[in-house]
């Protein structure tokens, strides 16, 4: 079972990165980046796990035997910060989309780049 | 005070300064200024021995080494606060009066604060962390003007970089789930860590610190900035990368990802220097240049490449500010055009110009050579003869920006006093260093006579072969989908190779 859970993460950080790459679409890259982002947080809980069989927290009603029936509190409290810092530079990265699609008048990747390489051509003759 | 609470004290300090400069908005650039001296002047102490000169160990708030945030302050530390300083303080005087803007020194200071607990990481999750609050800061910097040019490269800059710290992100999953501990120190007296893991977070590492095939986005960022964020950039900010580089593998026994470290380090520098040889805008031929001399400092890993890394911020923040210059005068920034242009060059500008050039060309008396001649030895036959081709093209691809600079020298013309007093600093720190080292370097006949070889057959180069060059630049190979599917390849390749050297081990 977990190692199922293991493969199937792998399979959407591979999805994530593979729309990364592929899409044109600039808005698009960053929806398949923000799924790379989950799927990797998803990772570093899941190595966290163990045999455990509850979250870290006491309470009375559930039946504990040892320490180890609790998952590992720290890369829980790891992933926060990198959940954070994932959710900045998406905003940010949004930002910049919404300003390339004012300035470009395309969120299309490779007409950007085309018509960088334009500019810069001219402004070096 | 004891050096536990110092090193704490230190790194929060740092960061709450830079909040005082968000609310004094309009004395930003004095603040900034302050700053960066005063890092400055306890570097240049703490070096001197006057503060005892130990190494500096803490973790905040007592806690367990396991669970804790682990500062550590040691000389590898010292030799990069040292080189940040200097260039922020550079940068600072340089755009004292001609940027108005008090964000720009507001973001400048934060960047000198995140760089500083970068220096002082010794975990894998506050080096992600202080790396990321970096980086986010270093997007906003190459941006500032909002030209659309500038917004693409930090776009670019920021998918690359969020990519890679993904992959640090799985690496050190991994390694926790191998040891049970992110502490650098407490994975190093365990019985085994995961190799995979540590693969993935230098290869993170790698795409940061300006290595060719992973740092793809480092031409267009660095070039497009406007200049004293270039100069940051170039100067310090890949350094942040190397250094984290440095300070893991310093800690950790991996002598297979050394090697391939310094296998991609010697590509980097004779590919980036390649690239430079074929461009025509001043901006792309030093952001090549970084990329090659980023190659050299890991090459240098199991020795001097930290204080390679160290001396390159010096003399590249020069080339950049001087380059800077040279367009405000010329109005261009293609350097076949500069001899057709009406204008002269301040004297200050020129020899700010020469000493950056003699010392990237790591001629004696300045500080490219003792470094340069170290790593170069350190290396086999093959990397040996890299990186003397390397050096020479080096030579060759930045005296193409200073040649037909020459006959367009105005012996009375200076820069204004801002500007020169950045220059100074950034030039004594080029002379003072080089003189120090090469008084203390050992095999002196040997060193000087290789530098000047060099030398001698980079002109010649630059007199022969690269007139004949027709100048291009590479589109396709610096684009964003390349550059993300060439770090894929990589990743793949070296990860599929630790797991069959590991036998399948994770």
């Amino acid at each position: 079972m977990k190692e199922i859970e293991g493969i199937l993460i792998l399979l959407t950080i591979l999805i994530g990165l593979y729309g990364t790459i592929m899409k044109r679409n600039l808005i698009l890259k960053l929806l398949m980046l923000g799924i790379m982002n989950s799927s990797v947080i998803g990772f570093f809980l899941h190595s966290g796990i163990g045999e455990s069989r509850t979250p870290p927290i006491l309470s009375p009603s559930i039946q504990v035997f040892t320490q180890f029936d609790y998952a590992d509190p720290l890369p829980q409290a790891l992933v926060i910060t990198a959940v954070v810092i994932g959710f900045a530079t998406l905003a940010l990265s949004l930002v910049y989309v919404m300003m390339i699609a004012s300035k470009f008048h395309t969120v299309d990747e490779d007409q950007v780049e085309d018509t960088i390489e334009k500019d810069r051509l001219d402004e070096l003759r | 005070m004891n050096s536990d609470s110092f090193l704490g004290l230190f790194a929060v300090s740092q960061l709450l300064f830079s909040f005082l400069v968000l609310i004094f908005r309009e004395k930003a650039r004095y603040f900034t200024l302050i700053h960066a001296l005063s890092l400055l002047v306890f570097s240049i102490t703490w070096s001197t021995g006057a503060w005892g000169r130990q190494e500096m160990h803490t973790i905040l708030g007592g806690w367990e080494a396991f669970r804790g945030i682990s500062l550590y302050f040691d000389v590898l530390s010292l030799r990069f606060l040292f080189a940040a300083s200097a260039v922020f303080t550079a940068v600072a005087f340089f755009s004292f009066v001609k940027i108005r803007e008090w964000r720009f020194f507001f973001l400048m200071d934060l960047c000198l604060s995140s760089l500083v607990c970068v220096f002082l990481v010794n975990d894998l999750f506050n080096g992600y962390v202080t790396l990321e609050l970096l980086s986010l800061v270093s997007y906003l910097l190459i941006s500032l003007e909002g030209r659309r040019r500038q917004v693409w490269a930090s776009l670019k800059y920021m998918i690359i970089g969020a990519v890679a710290f993904n992959l640090y992100l799985i690496g050190a999953a991994l390694i926790y789930h191998s040891t049970g501990y992110l502490n650098l120190d407490l994975i190093a007296a365990s019985s085994g860590y995961s190799q995979l893991g540590l693969v993935l977070i230098v290869i993170a590492l790698l795409v940061k610190s300006g290595a060719f095939l992973m740092s793809m986005w480092l031409p267009s960022a660095h070039s497009e900035a406007i200049s004293p964020v270039s100069t940051l950039l170039s100067g310090i900010l890949v350094k942040a990368g190397i250094f984290l580089i440095f300070r893991i593998m310093g800690k950790l026994d991996a002598p297979m990802i050394v090697e391939f470290i310094t296998q991609l380090g010697l590509w980097s520098s004779l590919a980036g220097v390649l690239f430079a040889m074929v461009q025509q805008d001043i901006k792309l031929i030093l952001a090549f240049h970084t990329m090659s001399q980023m190659g050299y400092a890991l090459a240098g890993i199991r020795g001097e490449g930290s204080l390679y890394a160290m001396n390159h911020a010096l003399f590249k923040a020069i080339l950049f500010m001087a380059a800077d210059r040279l367009y405000v005068v010329f109005k261009t920034r293609n350097v076949y055009k500069i001899r057709e242009k009406e204008g002269l060059v301040p004297i200050t500008t020129f020899l700010a110009l020469l000493v950056g050039y003699l010392s990237i060309a790591g001629l004696p008396f300045l500080d490219g050579f003792s470094p340069k001649f170290h790593v170069i030895e350190e290396q086999n036959l093959f990397g040996k003869i890299i990186l003397i081709l390397s050096a020479i093209g080096t030579v060759a691809s930045i005296g193409k920006i200073i040649i037909p600079v020459f006959p367009k020298v105005a012996k009375k013309l200076r820069d204004s006093w801002e500007q020169t007093i950045g220059f100074f600093i950034l030039g004594f720190g080029c002379l003072s260093i080089g003189i120090a080292e090469t008084i203390e370097i050992d095999h002196k006949t040997e060193a000087v006579t290789e530098s000047l070889a060099i030398f001698f057959a980079g002109l010649i180069v630059l007199k022969w072969i690269v007139p004949k060059i027709h100048p291009f630049f590479p589109k396709r190979l610096f684009e964003l989908r390349t550059a993300l599917m060439l770090l894929l390849i990589i990743t793949t390749c070296v990860g599929a190779a630790f797991l069959l050297e590991g036998r399948g081990q994770l």
